[in-house]
């Protein structure tokens, strides 16, 4: 098929598109935390891989390589700092409800945007490789491919991210 | 924080050797601390597992449009079908007309040709027909004779 892509087949590129845009939009969605952002990184993630495809030697499954793309797409459409956070007051109003009751007094919404608030306060680099191990499920060797970064690496950032989130979301994970 | 801790998230990946991991195992048993950092990384990532994401349901044809608007289509099955098919039929216009063309043509020019043809065989027709009104008189005239004789 990706033969095919390179020869210009438009049915073997919608194939393609078909097969792989919902894989890009979760990655790229989970990194961004924006919709509209999120599907931007996932055209131009696409549009990358016509780019590329020439030059792609099958030394790498497509899978990873294209995770690789994806996340690159993503990463350069993030600020360059965090510009959305929940202002202290709401932050707190958050927590002390989930505190209260997680289950149902803190609603879907809400436990949505303290998640979007916590993962929005990771560096980039630990968000990424928290999104791929523990919501995408790719083993720590996939990482470091797609990531081009050691394994040890993955290990540390993954580490990192783990217990920052648990510091961030302690609240509402307390009774759990 | 408990040292442990990376060797439980270690473990938790199933990254550890048979024997790391008997040694989490029966910290594990012995350390809260652990255990619940254990127990609520796992939380956490059922947390965001469980969000549900939005949908864009019109992006896959926006993004194959942005591929096709950045030369991505050199062949495309369909659309090259549907143009052979046009082309076709455009193909079989033009030649309709020029057949039609063509045949009024002949029929105009087997028209003219045709006319000093017909202008003989009607001459011929009629010398036939006049030779044949004159056999019954030749036939009578040698009767004539016989009997005079």
């Amino acid at each position: 098929m990706l033969e095919r892509c390179r020869k210009g087949d438009e049915r073997a590129w919608a194939e393609i598109v078909n097969r792989y845009w919902g894989l890009a939009f979760r990655v790229a969605y989970r990194i961004l935390r924006h919709k509209e952002e999120a599907e931007d990184a996932v055209q131009d993630a696409f549009v990358q891989v016509y780019l590329a495809l020439r030059n792609f030697r099958h030394q790498s499954q497509f899978r990873t390589w294209f995770y690789r793309i994806v996340v690159n797409c993503a990463l350069a459409r993030l600020p360059p700092s965090p510009v959305e956070s929940l202002d202290e007051s709401r932050e707190i109003e958050l927590v002390e409800r989930a505190h209260e009751d997680p289950e149902s007094v803190v609603l879907a919404h809400e436990r949505s945007q303290l998640l979007d608030w916590a993962i929005q306060q990771l560096p980039p680099d630990w968000r990424t490789v928290f999104v791929l191990r523990e919501l995408e499920g790719l083993s720590y060797a996939e990482i470091a491919e797609v990531l081009g970064i050691p394994i040890g690496t993955v290990e540390s950032r993954l580490f990192r991210a783990r217990q920052r989130l648990r510091q961030l979301l302690k609240p509402l994970l307390s009774d759990g | 924080m408990c040292e442990w801790q990376r060797k439980v998230s270690a473990y938790l990946d199933g990254m550890l050797l048979p024997d790391e991991i008997a040694a989490v195992v029966a910290h594990l048993k012995v350390c809260d601390e652990c255990r619940k950092a254990m127990t609520e990384w796992q939380q956490i990532r059922r947390q965001f597992l469980m969000e549900s994401l939005p949908t864009s349901p019109a992006m896959i044809a926006a993004t194959l449009e942005r591929l096709e608007r950045e030369g991505a289509f050199k062949t495309s099955n369909l659309r090259s079908q549907i143009q052979r098919l046009d082309l076709w039929f455009t193909r079989s216009d033009i030649a309709f007309r020029a057949a039609m063309a063509v045949a009024v043509l002949v029929t105009l020019l087997l028209a003219n040709s045709a006319a000093p043809v017909l202008r003989a065989r009607d001459a011929f027709q009629a010398k036939i027909q006049q030779a044949i009104r004159l056999i019954p008189l030749i036939h009578s005239n040698e009767s004539e004779q016989v009997n005079r004789r």
